[in-house]
Order: C-alpha cells, then structure tokens, then sequence
C-alpha cells in the first residue's frame, strides 16, 4: 500500500546488547494523515519508540520500515529521510544557540532543495511565516526568542524538507499552558493545511485526546492498551489506563468540552 | 503608573580580592572586559614603542650598574648597567610573541584532536585520549629540557631569538592536550544535545556538524580558555630560564629579567620587582578578560 | 468563619530597582488551602520567595505593603526573628526540591537531624516515623535508612515535604510541588496535601502553574499575572465564572475543555517582561477587552460580590458583578 509511511512490526528495542528491552512487541502503522498518539510515563518506553521511528534506534528485533524500507537500509542522503522528521520536547536544547531562527531553517532548503543562499532564505521565511514567525523575530538566535516561539522554529525546521510525518515528543510540556494552546492549534492548523501524519509522544492524555484520533498507551515496555482515542478514554479497559485517566488533573473541577 | 524613587541598594559586599568585581566592574556589565583590554593594549603598545623611542638598547651599558629607577632609568639598571625599562619592553614582547605561537598553535591542534575524538569511532576515541592522558601525565619539565637540548643549535628565527623556538615547540607538545580533553568533554555534551540529533536525522554530513554545529558553540569556551592559558604559558616561559632553558642571554625575557635580579634582590629590589610587576598586570589584565568571557559562556549556557 | 492566618496587602517587591511584584494582596484562613496560580514570569514564585524572607538571597526588597501571619507582621523581620519563623511556623517545600535532598546522607539522618533542629525535646525516631507516615511513605523503618539516590522521584517528594513538617508548621508553603513528576504520582502527592490538611490542620499555600492541579485540593485560588494579583475567589468561582480575562483565557487554554479538532483559546502577544511591565492594566496590550482605561489605568483588586476579587476595569464576563467597577 503507498499510502502506509511508517510501519513497525513486533519490535524490539535496547539501548545496548544485553541490556533488557525499553520497549517490545510493539505494533503500530501510521498511513498518510493519520493521527496517533502514545501515551505513558517516564520509564514506560514512548520515548524510546519515538527514537525508532525516527531511525536514531534500530530495532533489536522485529522491523521498522519507512515506506516499506527498514531505516538501516536509508543512506544519509535518501529521499526517503524527508518522510519523517521529528519536534523536540526541550525548545532550548533542541537549536542551535549560534543559529538564527531563518539560520536554522534556511540550512535545511539549502541541503535538501539545492538552493542558494538568497533563494534558500527566501523559502525559509516563507516556512517560518507558515508556523506563525515573521518580521524582525526570524534574525533572532534562540536566546532572544520566547518558548514558545523556539518551539515554532523547531518545528519550521522540522517542515522545511517537506516530511509526511511529524513525530512530536512532548512537543508542549515544557511550556505554559497559554503558549501551549497557541503550539496545538498550530499542529492542528498543519494537519489541515499539509496533510501531514503526527505521532504525538505524551504523558498528558489530555493533549493527546486533543491531537489524535488513535492511541496507545504504554506501560513498562509494553502496549498495555490501544484503539480509537475517543473510546480510550470514555471506556478504558486496562486498570493502568484508568489510573492515567484519573490522574489528569482538575478533570472533575472543569466545565465539560463546549 | 506612579514613579517612586527609592535609595539605591547598597552594592553587596566582596572580598577586595575578587576584581572582576570592583564597583565601576559591577556597574557596569563589561567594565571589567574593558579595564582587561585597556591594560593589555597598554602593555602591548609599549613593548612596540619602548624598544623603539627608547635612547638606549637593550644591550648597551647605559648607566652606572644598579642605579635605582630615575628619570633617565624608570626601572633602574641591572648588574651591568643596562636599562632595566627597555629590556623589560623588550622582553616582554619577545615573551608575547611566544605566547601568541603557543597558545594558538596548542588550541588548533588540541581542537582538532579533541573535535575528532569526539565525533570519531570509539576506537579513535580511546587512541586519542589514552595519548593525551600520557602527555598530560607525563612530567611537563622533562620534556621541556629534551626539546630544548634537541634543538639548541636552532639560532635565531625571524623576530625570535635564540632559545625561543625550542621553547615555544616544548611547550606545544605538552600543552595541546588539555584543549582536546576540554573540547572532547564539550563536544561530547553538545553531541547529546537535541539540535544534534536534528542535524542528524535531517541527514547533514558529519563536517557540517562539526563546522556549523559544533564548533560555533565551542569557540567562546575555547577562547576563554585561549586566555587563560596565555596566563599559564607566560609563566612557564619566564620559568624556563631557571633550569636554562628559553630565550638566550643577552636577549632579554621577562624570567631571565626576574633571575638576573635575584642575587641583588636585597640591595637593588627594582631590577627583579619592576619587570615582575608588568608580570602581574599581565596576567590581571588576562584573568579580567578570562572572568568576563567566562561569564558569557555561562549565561549563553541557559 | 475562620480568622485569616495570612493576609499579604498590597506588596511590593523590587530587584535592582526594578518593580517585579507589585500590590499583591492575598489571604489565607486557618486551615484553608490556597491555590496561587500563574505562568512564567507572573511573580508567585517571587512571592513564595517574600513569604519565606527569602528575598535579600537574590538581591530584592520590599517596598511595599505588608504580610502578616498569625499576628507577626513579617515584613521587617531581622534575620532572627525570620529563623523563628521559617521551619517552625511556616514549612517550605522549594522548587525543583527532587534533587534538595544532600546525596551522601540517608533520609534518615537528614529527616532526624531536622526534628532536632526545630522540634526539640521530642522522640526523634518516634517523630521521624510518625513524619513519613503523614506523607504517606510505606514501611518509614526501612526508608529511613535509604539513600535519596535509592529513592523514586514521587518518595523523594515525598521525604522533601516531611522535612517540611518537621517544625510543626502552621502553614506549608510548596513551590511547584509537582511539577517534574509523573502524572499519576502528582496525583498520590496531591492526595498527600489533602490528607496532612485533615490530619493536621495546618494551611497550604500551593504554587503552581497549572490551574488543573490546584483545582482538586485548593478552597481558594489567586490567580496572578504580570507580577500582581488579578483574581481571588473559591476554586469553583474561578474555574467555572472567571472574572477575570486572563483566568478565562487560561481556562480556555486547556484541552480538556474543548472538543477534538475545536481551536483553544489563545492570548495574542508575548507576556510582559518582569519589572518592564506596561503602563495601566498589565494584561491589556493582550486583552482583546481593554478600553482607554486599560492602557492609563492599573486596575486595583477589588471585593466583588460572593466574597471575591478581580483587579478589572470591566469586561462582558458571564456574571454581572464585574460590571460594577466600569
């Protein structure tokens, strides 16, 4: 099928030989589009399998493969490496501190479009104003930026080589709750506009309620539940996932969804 | 929006020792930068200018032997009568050059070894820095008198006299390796960080990397380390004449100024003190410029 | 009704001469639990910071208002008269405490050293256990002899906010109690200040930065932006009618109160600066109410019907009362 971008067979992964899984027997397929989301605690492996799919960890076992080739086999170079690209949780370590935000985008035209220099800057500003940045903030390097607009720039960066599939993990949690708000309507307004496919990595159920439509939730390396996210939470059937849901806070305290 | 103005916070209390941080240094974020510079361009300005205005030579008899400092002698003359002022000038320049050969000769060369370390296979990785770790555990004076011995018939160099070459080649050898253990440990933590792992999965080449993503984030570390070190390295020079090594007689060096004083230390204090004195407001000036760049580096750390 | 244990008036804090805090006015009853909520740079830390006499550390003063507890006015305290009153009368949890705790002592030894300390003449061991019970710790005997490093981040907490208790405070202060931990261990730490509120009648004054963790154990909440108070009410005021814009729009920021694929709500515009505030109301260059008045203005934290306050010059709010200041 050419519409399947990333698909993951009972795999396994270690951080080294002989170590014990972080994760295993994990399944999952994201199509074009798509919206899935994984949710767990620290420990549980979510960030481990977020690595996976981003090729930075090979499976010890089983198979990753981005449309339909394992990342092994993906050369530094290839096409395929602009299917998916991935938005960081940290916004301050994840630029360059000597980059500026058109800098940091502008590099990745440059590389993978062959453009240059002007050309490159030119598209970079178009990138930036898609993710809400333009004028005088783009030529600042991240120290001058806030959070939330770092944030947007790594996710400018994250676009500039065209991916199909953004994976984010825990793209909001180091942020306030208002600036928050501003970075998921912004995935939101991507997934409209691009059509692109997320995987949301997240400890927050809430969010992951917000982003995706399917999800699974991970329990010490293991998938302990997945399905629709609706139904996931209206009717969990493991005990952990009701835990998870319990756990959200000031859930009872709130005025329901409007 | 009322404005009230209120007494100005008493400054918090230092050790009078700590001079990065003298009022004016507080008050203002780069005062202690600027007073750094101010006294390091001074002192280079008059190792250029003394030694040329200067009525004497560095080598003539000028005066009577060990006059204290006066008009004609700011600094005195020695045992032979020679000016102490311009031989201090002089000297320090000869010194200065040296320092500028050691300290960017070292940082380019433990910068390389350091980067490749870090970025290469473990393999290379342990190569390196088990070779580092034998010179950087290896007596340092030792290997100053070998090269010293190997290369005394070197004379003298463009604008470095006899002795300086040797001197300046020792002192390499052993002083690459504590920049490649600095920036191996930096580049291994920057390596971690997420923009990185960006590059990477964005498939930039492993000399991108380095050149537009390492490197840029290591300079200011390196630099004010650069400078420190120019510290260090002045003293090892101006030490090197106490076991014969370093610059040759009659060109003067600001340790062989210090050790041709000691003997008439009691009577003619001047001939040791003033060239030490130029010494200390050397390496001042440097650690001023050491604490500030020092301060940015831990600021931009956030 | 319970007289007020802590009532800070119109407070004012300057670091190098610049305002970062300015007329923040709170109260807490005597077992109440105050929920004191704001995002980065709003100044509740600051204001934990003034409440422990913790300011000189970073260089600020007061230079305004006052903070009374329990009939001590703090404001003016020496350095002494602040050791009889930090530990002993109000217990603090800190920030980022999950690595306070000193890394080559058992809890034990450190949790024993503090009953010492600001608890003499008491059992020290009995005491100790009886503190790790109070927070919930199973098995003290067996904890009391671990290292922190040996610990899990919700029991380190959990030792963090015991060394708390340990002067029998009247009033526990926690500065992000929760913050670097996982979701279902925030919750057993929450249930933890419930329980101590019950078992030992003390008052907490919890600082966050998420509405949502104040929102189950908190009577009250202030809400606080740009270095001052903008809304003090009862939890169920302020989560469901707020009478402010700022509370309306951070509600309105949670993803739990909209439907899938629906917009949050966001506030346009970057948040002010601490001590570069704007001139009059400091939430209106972001306030898509704010009138003339807004701009020249600084709003004062008035009563308003129902026993709370809002520091607004008006705006359509669901309930009529915060009309009545336009």
């Amino acid at each position: 099928m050419s519409d399947l971008l990333l698909e993951v067979t009972d795999a396994e992964f270690r951080y080294a030989k002989g170590a014990p899984p972080a994760a295993h027997h994990i399944t999952l397929a994201v199509r074009a589009g798509d919206s899935l989301g994984i949710v767990g605690e620290s420990g549980s492996g979510k960030t481990t399998i977020g690595r996976g799919l981003v090729g930075s960890l090979h499976p010890s076992a089983g198979a990753v493969l981005v449309q339909g080739r394992p990342w092994k086999s993906i050369r530094r170079r290839d096409p395929v490496r602009r299917v998916v690209q991935m938005v960081f949780q940290d916004p301050y370590a994840s630029l360059n501190p000597m980059l500026s935000a058109v800098g940091t985008v502008a590099e990745v035209v440059r590389v993978w479009d062959g453009l240059a220099a002007r050309p490159a800057v030119a598209r970079a500003e178009e990138i930036l104003a898609e993710v809400g940045l333009t004028g005088e903030v783009i030529t600042r390097r991240p120290a001058g930026l806030s959070g939330g607009q770092r944030q947007r720039v790594g996710i400018a960066r994250a676009l500039a080589c065209g991916p199909q599939v953004l994976v984010a993990d825990e793209p909001t949690s180091a942020l306030d709750v208002s600036v928050q708000a501003n970075v998921l309507n912004l995935l939101l307004d991507l997934r409209e506009s691009r059509g692109l496919a997320l995987v949301l990595i997240s400890h927050d159920l809430s969010v992951v309620d917000y982003l995706t439509e399917r999800a699974m939730v991970m329990y010490r390396g293991e998938v302990v539940e997945s399905g629709p996210t609706g139904s996931l939470l209206s009717d969990p059937q493991h005990p952990y996932t009701r835990e998870l849901i319990d756990s959200i806070p000031g859930r009872s305290a709130l005025p329901p969804a409007a | 929006m009322t404005t009230t103005t209120l007494a100005p916070t008493p400054a918090p209390r230092r050790h009078w020792l700590r001079l990065p941080h003298w009022r004016f240094a507080g008050r203002h974020p780069n005062g202690a930068l600027a007073l750094g510079l101010g006294l390091l361009g001074l002192i280079v300005l008059l190792t250029i200018v003394v030694p040329m205005l200067s009525p004497h030579s560095a080598t003539d008899i000028a005066g009577t032997p060990l006059s204290p400092p006066s008009l004609a002698h700011p600094f005195g003359t020695d045992t032979v009568g020679r000016d102490v002022f311009v031989r201090t000038w002089l000297g320090g320049r000869n010194d200065l050059l040296m320092v500028i050969l050691v300290v960017l000769a070292s940082s380019t060369i433990g910068t390389l070894v350091g980067v490749v370390a870090a970025m290469g296979s473990p393999l290379t990785d342990s190569v390196l820095m088990r070779l580092t770790d034998a010179i950087i555990s290896f007596p340092g004076m030792i290997i100053v008198m070998a090269i010293a011995l190997v290369f005394s018939d070197m004379g003298e160099v463009g604008p470095f006299p006899r002795g300086a070459l040797p001197a300046v080649i020792a002192i390499v050898v052993i002083n690459w390796a504590s920049y490649t253990r600095l920036v191996r440990g930096e580049a291994l933590s920057m390596r971690s960080r997420d923009f990185v792992t960006a590059a990477t999965l964005l498939g930039y080449s492993k000399s991108r990397i380095v050149t537009r993503h390492l490197l840029p984030n290591l300079a200011t570390t390196v630099v004010a380390y650069m400078v420190v070190d120019a510290i260090v390295a002045v003293v090892t020079i101006a030490g090197m004449p106490f076991i014969g090594a370093g610059i040759q007689p009659p060109a003067p060096e600001w340790g062989s100024l210090m050790l041709a004083g000691t003997t008439v230390l009691y009577t003619a204090w001047w001939v040791t003190v003033m060239p030490g004195l130029v010494v200390t407001v050397y390496g001042i000036a440097l650690s001023l410029i050491a604490d500030s760049l020092l301060a940015q580096v831990d600021g931009g750390a956030r | 009704m319970n007289p007020d244990l802590l009532t800070i008036t119109g407070l004012g804090v300057e670091i190098n001469g610049l305002p970062v805090l300015s007329d923040v006015s709170l109260s807490l009853p005597s077992h109440g639990v105050l929920g004191l909520v704001g995002e980065t740079g709003s100044g509740k830390s600051l204001t934990c910071r003034a409440l422990m006499g913790l300011l000189p550390r970073i260089g600020g003063t007061v230079v305004a208002g006052s903070m009374e507890f329990a009939g001590t006015t703090l404001t003016g305290l020496d350095d002494r008269g602040w050791a009889k009153v930090r530990g002993r009368q109000i217990g603090f949890v800190p920030q980022a405490s999950l690595n306070a705790l000193d890394p080559v002592m058992t809890v034990g030894a450190q949790l024993k050293e503090a009953v010492r300390l600001l608890d003499p003449g008491t059992d020290v061991k009995a005491r100790s256990h009886e503190l790790l019970d109070l927070v919930r710790l199973p098995d003290p005997a067996h904890v009391l002899r671990r290292y922190p490093h040996e610990l899990s981040g919700g029991m380190r907490q959990r030792v963090m906010i015991a060394l708390a208790l340990a002067g029998r405070p009247r009033l526990l202060v926690a500065d992000e109690p929760t913050t670097a931990l996982d979701v279902t261990v925030q919750k057993a730490i929450l249930e933890v200040f419930a329980d101590l509120r019950t078992a030992t009648g003390m008052s907490l004054l919890l600082v966050t930065h998420d509405l949502g963790v104040v929102a189950d154990v908190a009577d009250t909440i202030a809400v606080m932006y740009g270095g001052t108070v903008v809304e003090l009410g009862s939890t169920q005021q302020v989560m469901t009618d707020p009478s402010h814009p700022y509370t309306a729009a951070l509600l309105g920021a949670r993803p739990t109160t909209r439907a899938a694929g629906e917009r949050l709500v966001t506030i346009p515009g970057v948040p002010a600066v601490p001590g570069q505030w704007p001139t009059g109301c400091r939430f209106a260059p972001r306030c898509e109410w704010a009138r003339d008045v807004c701009r020249t203005q600084q709003p004062a934290l008035l009563p308003l019907a129902d026993d709370r306050s809002s520091a607004c010059h008006g705006w359509p709010a669901p309930h009529e009362e915060a009309h009545a200041h336009v």
